[in-house]
């Protein structure tokens, strides 16, 4: 049996879903240390340990590991759950979101709204660019020095269906009925800045793609799969299986 | 006897032994009187070729107003921001390196004249054959170019609407042209870009008559849109990287640079809101021994960057003035941070494209 350590944020509360709801297999064991909030999952390394410095934001069933801090040597492999860039939310996020900064030459915005227009490529650069200032990037590279097993990515996953009708939501604001072709662009670009990254990286870890969902669509994916009518931006357990069938498939 | 020359006063600047030859070269004073005084207050518009681009650094370092007309998106690196043209110059034109160009440029930019519709194609990419380098890669498509294109000349606008300044570096006097069109090119079509075609791309040495005509109408268009603009002319010290005149480098140099020179100093004469900074004759006069060169005696060194600048602000005291107190509008993360000092300079990719 592989023990399989689950390190993240929010989201990676779906995985932990799918296993309380009966998802299993038996050559997986899976551990979970998740910290909540946009910038995570952040983790110090010290002593070959990783740790969090808010112990009080830490959910794990690791023992001892929000005070102690996690060994990843004990572990077959790692998945980091919640790689990505904050989400475009209609609070205090909103400034610092590419989208609602610059926009491409064919994303058309609301009529009140103007951006500077700048080529793909350079939005592209951008996205490298605050990928690259990410805490989780950080976190990713200590557990690329400290651990030499296979490390898997999850990127946090498409919002679902009822963002995009939601008239405040800040994207719908900028780009309008645009807001699901600019968001799908949007998540491309994500895709490949990321790899990009990661080939820098000493060691190349394993990037899962956005799960293939019944009705899935290129910007969202059916709200069926969020852990609640109002909380289009986390998943439930259902999708944390599939994520868990895509871990299992690089693993076994 | 009473002559003109023995009214001067002796220790002054009319004589080369007082001013020149007595003294050591890091002490030569007052080699510019300046038309007027750069003030806390001025906006500094920035545009021409490499040299132009420590210009708008030095203005940044001494607190003075550089006015960056397109910034760069928030959030983008400042090494990545100037691959891509931005911060470099007040605007994304990428080098200008003639009279004829920023012409082209501002007339564009004015409305004055129709902007060209030519667009060079490499696989799916499309590059821009008046700013080839601004986009490494090439942008997307057609449509992103030409949008890119008018966002710049709306930048080019607005620098020109809200600036008191604009310092122009005049570069060279040879450029490509289309035979057609007649739009002027700012490096031979085919070394960074597009295809070279004989029957389609014609050499231009442009001479003393053209570009004084090109700057003065550059001058007057812009004064029309905004009269209290003033120009701060210099002429790069770089000399060519390459030469499509038959002469030899060497003496082509000698030639562009000559005409150039004497251009920017009729027109200091000619308009009272023209001056002439003597950038080229700091980095280039006999008494300096080319010390200021790097060792392939083409780049100017860092130092000779700083000894220009020192020359350029010393009557203002730079570093003895005050952190602007105003805002640094339009707000750019460039103008900020610390500065970048490699310069970005299309034409010495020109070596690499020579023939071995």
């Amino acid at each position: 049996m592989k023990r399989v350590c689950v390190i993240g944020s929010s989201h990676a509360g779906a995985l932990r879903l799918a296993i309380r709801q009966g998802w299993s297999d038996p050559e997986l064991k899976f551990s979970f240390f998740a910290i909540h909030g946009s910038l995570h999952p952040y983790l110090h390394l010290e002593n070959g340990l990783l740790f969090a410095r808010k112990v009080e934001k830490v959910q794990t069933d690791i023992e001892g590991a929000a005070t102690r801090g996690i060994d990843v040597a004990g572990f077959d492999a790692v998945v980091l759950s919640g790689w990505g860039m904050p989400n475009a939310l209609a609070k205090f996020l909103d400034k610092t979101h590419p989208l609602t900064e610059a926009r491409c030459a064919n994303w058309q915005t609301s009529a009140e709204v103007s951006l500077p227009m700048v080529s793909r490529s350079v939005m592209f650069e951008v996205v490298v660019d605050r990928l690259r200032a990410l805490y989780v990037l950080h976190t990713l590279r200590h557990l690329v020095s400290v651990f030499s097993g296979p490390i898997i990515v999850q990127q946090k996953p498409k919002p679902g269906i009822v963002i995009f009708e939601d008239p405040e939501w800040l994207l719908r604001r900028t780009y309008g009925e645009n807001a699901a072709r600019v968001y799908a662009e949007f998540i491309q670009m994500l895709h490949r800045a990321t790899l990009e990254i990661f080939s820098t990286l000493t060691r190349e870890p394993l990037l899962l793609p956005h799960p293939d969902v019944e009705g899935g669509m290129p910007h969202a994916i059916p709200d069926a799969f969020s852990v609640s009518p109002t909380d289009g931006w986390h998943k439930n357990g259902k999708y944390g299986g599939i994520v868990l069938d895509q871990v299992r498939d690089k693993l076994l | 006897m009473s002559h003109p020359y023995s009214r001067l006063p002796r220790d002054g600047i009319a004589f080369w032994q007082p001013a020149v030859g007595a003294r050591n070269p890091l002490e030569i004073k007052n080699l510019w009187q300046a038309k007027w005084k750069w003030s806390q207050d001025d906006r500094a518009m920035t545009a021409g070729s490499c040299f132009a681009q420590h210009i708008g650094n030095a203005l940044r370092k001494h607190n003075l107003f550089w006015l960056d007309a397109e910034p760069a998106p928030k959030g983008l690196s400042e090494t990545v921001a100037r691959q891509y043209g931005y911060g470099v110059f007040s605007f994304r034109t990428g080098n200008i390196y003639t009279a004829a160009l920023l012409r082209q440029w501002i007339e564009w930019a004015l409305n004055a004249n129709a902007q060209s519709d030519e667009c060079w194609l490499a696989g799916d990419r499309a590059f821009d054959p008046f700013r080839p380098a601004i986009e490494p890669n090439g942008f997307a498509n057609l449509e992103e170019m030409r949008a890119a294109r008018d966002v710049t000349l709306a930048a080019i606008r607005t620098a020109i609407e809200t600036a008191t300044i604009f310092v122009f570096t005049l570069g060279l006097t040879e450029a490509w042209v289309n035979r057609k069109t007649g739009v002027v090119y700012p490096m031979c079509p085919g070394t960074l870009a597009g295809t070279f075609e004989d029957d389609r791309h014609l050499f231009r040495n442009y001479r003393y008559a053209s570009i004084h005509e090109d700057m003065s109408a550059v001058i007057s268009a812009t004064q029309r849109v905004n009269p209290n603009l003033r120009f701060l002319l210099t002429v790069s010290p770089v000399p060519l990287t390459a030469t499509a005149s038959g002469y030899h480098v060497l003496v082509a140099t000698t030639y562009s640079k000559s005409v150039l020179r004497a251009v920017a100093g009729d027109l200091c004469s000619d308009f009272d809101c023209v001056d002439y900074f003597p950038s080229y004759e700091i980095i280039t006069a006999p008494v300096f021994r080319g010390v200021f060169y790097q060792p392939n005696a083409r780049e100017v060194s860092t130092k000779g960057v700083e000894f220009v600048m020192s020359h350029l602000f010393g009557h203002e005291t730079p570093e003895a003035a005050p952190a602007r107190k105003k805002a640094q509008p339009p707000a750019s993360p460039l103008v900020q941070s610390d500065q970048i000092d490699d310069v970005q300079c299309e034409e010495a990719l020109l070596d690499a494209f020579g023939s071995q």
